[in-house]
């Protein structure tokens, strides 16, 4: 056996970077690597004649035992002998690509079929998202949220008008009853009132009991004169009428204080009753006026809810449209959809920016007087059933209505 | 304070018991005065009745009081006597009438009274019941009292 003087030891040492830097060493060392790999001495095969060779393999390569369990891998370093064979058969540095073999024609085959088909992936991706854009779709639940929003709107609104129509109600039922009450109270009192208009000195006179001569007869039994007895009479009834009199006049003054005190309290429980009446219309006036201002409160609130609520929903839509656009251009689309290409269910996009198309569904409420109307201008060729189908087809332009 | 039906009675009751108790005060104290006056008028008068003759009598024994001579002191004497007791019992009519009629006119002041009393308490219920229908009202407002 020809060895060469090269100084090759099994094991470790037998590594990549202890390899010959010549050609004429490194054909030799091929099968020096070659013969230790195999767990047999080291053999040059260039160097030995052919005898030499089958000798060498009749003594070591055939029925020879093979590797021992647990015997350290020398060229474990490289990947086993596989990773070896590879390395050397043009994975190091300055090697040839060796891109003639049917083995690298398959592997080249099989990196375009994936390129291709990741590129297909990606393409249908961005038609997707292009198509999302276009058909609004983006939007996600956007328009079944504002629907609740508008129904919730309906709903506080209608909740609201009840509130202020039974407040409403109450207000007026309460000012009927009390005004009833201010009716019956002021109505007994002015009854009474009538019905009391007395006057205790309409009535009261004075009359002056007559004076007599009770000795008239027992002067004239005598001869004697009742002349000057009479004139005492006369002096006497003058006196007690005066007397009279004066009493009958001041009663007639206290009967016109009294008349007029009666009339003062007639007209006092009439004004009485007015101020009550009116106090009750101001008084109701007034509720009526709260029970307005919480009613245009409780609808300012609820439009200011409602508008947040509608604000939420068009800035998370509007934020998945800014999204969706930037992963389209991202992707090399454009957002009229022209980069893209058929679209994924096989029918091409249609022509037109897909942001103008998005753009129309927002603003189609503002633009068409019903979905009918929107759907026949900015779908003409859409072939029109029936309005759940049409519907169905466009939830997006149909949540505009 | 709502209205109180009880209350409001029992202030009528004593507004009318007050006034029967004065009204009957007053009235025996009327009675009584008139039964004095009447009763001094007709001593009066019966003691007049009974002087006359004693009168007459006296100028009788005098001389001046005959048959035949009828003196003018006699007669100024009687007439004198006649035109006291008069007097007199038109002064004691007069004051009885007077107070007669004040008797009346009181009765007629405090019946007045009684009715304005009356009508003080009508016209409070009247105003109460206006208050608590106002606060009806505005327990039936709610909130938008």
């Amino acid at each position: 056996m020809s060895v060469d003087s090269y100084d090759w030891v099994n094991g470790a040492a037998a590594k990549q970077v202890n390899r010959p830097r010549t050609a004429d060493r490194y054909a030799r060392t091929q099968s020096l690597i070659t013969t230790a790999a195999a767990g047999q001495i080291p053999y040059n095969y260039e160097a030995g004649t052919k005898a030499e060779n089958d000798a060498y393999n009749r003594a070591n390569m055939y029925n020879q035992a093979g590797p021992k369990a647990g015997a350290v891998d020398p060229f474990a370093a490289y990947g086993g002998l596989a990773g070896l064979t590879k390395m050397l058969q043009g994975g190091g540095s300055g090697g040839g690509s060796g891109g003639d073999s049917a083995l690298d024609w398959a592997k080249f085959n099989a990196e375009q079929s994936a390129a291709k088909n990741a590129t297909d992936t990606q393409l249908r991706a961005l038609q997707g998202m292009q198509g999302l854009l276009a058909s609004g779709g983006y939007r996600g639940n956007a328009d079944t949220l504002l629907g609740l929003i508008n129904d919730q709107n309906t709903q506080g609104q209608a909740a609201i008008q009840g509130n202020y129509d039974t407040g409403m109600g109450n207000i007026n039922a309460g000012y009927d009853t009390a005004q009833g009450m201010v009716n019956t109270g002021y109505g007994n009192l002015n009854t009474y009132l009538n019905a009391n208009q007395i006057n205790p000195y309409a009535n009261l006179q004075q009359q002056s009991s007559p004076v007599n001569n009770a000795m008239a007869n027992y002067l004239s039994a005598y001869g004697v004169s009742n002349d000057p007895v009479n004139q005492q009479v006369q002096a006497s009834q003058m006196a007690n009428q005066q007397g009279a009199d004066s009493y009958n006049q001041l009663q007639q003054l206290m009967s016109a204080n009294q008349l007029s005190n009666n009339q003062s309290n007639l007209g006092l429980s009439q004004m009485a009753q007015n101020y009550a009446t009116t106090g009750l219309g101001s008084q109701r006036a007034a509720y009526q006026a709260n029970a307005e201002s919480s009613r245009a409160a409780a609808m300012r609130a609820l439009q200011q809810q409602i508008e947040d609520a509608r604000f939420g929903v068009e800035q998370d839509a509007g934020n998945a449209r800014t999204e969706l656009e930037k992963l389209i251009l991202g992707l090399g689309g454009s957002l009229d959809g022209t980069f893209a290409g058929p679209g994924v269910d096989g029918k091409t996009v249609a022509p037109g920016s897909a942001t103008a198309r998005a753009d129309d569904v927002d603003s189609a409420a503002d633009n068409y007087p019903n979905f009918k109307a929107a759907l026949a201008a900015m779908n003409p060729n859409y072939k029109f059933t029936t309005m759940a189908a049409a519907k169905k087809k466009f939830p997006a332009l149909a949540g505009k209505f | 304070m709502a209205f109180n039906p009880a209350e409001y009675a029992a202030k009528l009751q004593a507004l009318i018991s007050g006034f029967n108790t004065s009204s009957s005060r007053a009235l025996y104290d009327n009675q009584s005065m008139n039964q004095t006056a009447r009763r001094a008028m007709a001593d009066a008068n019966t003691e007049y009745d009974r002087q006359a003759p004693q009168l007459v009598a006296g100028y009788g024994r005098s001389g001046r009081n005959t048959a035949n001579v009828k003196s003018g002191a006699f007669s100024k004497a009687m007439q004198d006597f006649a035109k006291d007791r008069v007097d007199k019992t038109g002064q004691a009519q007069g004051a009885l009438d007077t107070g007669n009629a004040f008797y009346q006119s009181d009765l007629g002041e405090r019946q007045a009274q009684l009715k304005a009393d009356q009508g003080v308490i009508e016209q409070d219920k009247a105003r109460q019941i206006a208050d608590d229908a106002a606060e009806l009202m505005r327990y039936r407002a709610g909130a938008y009292a």
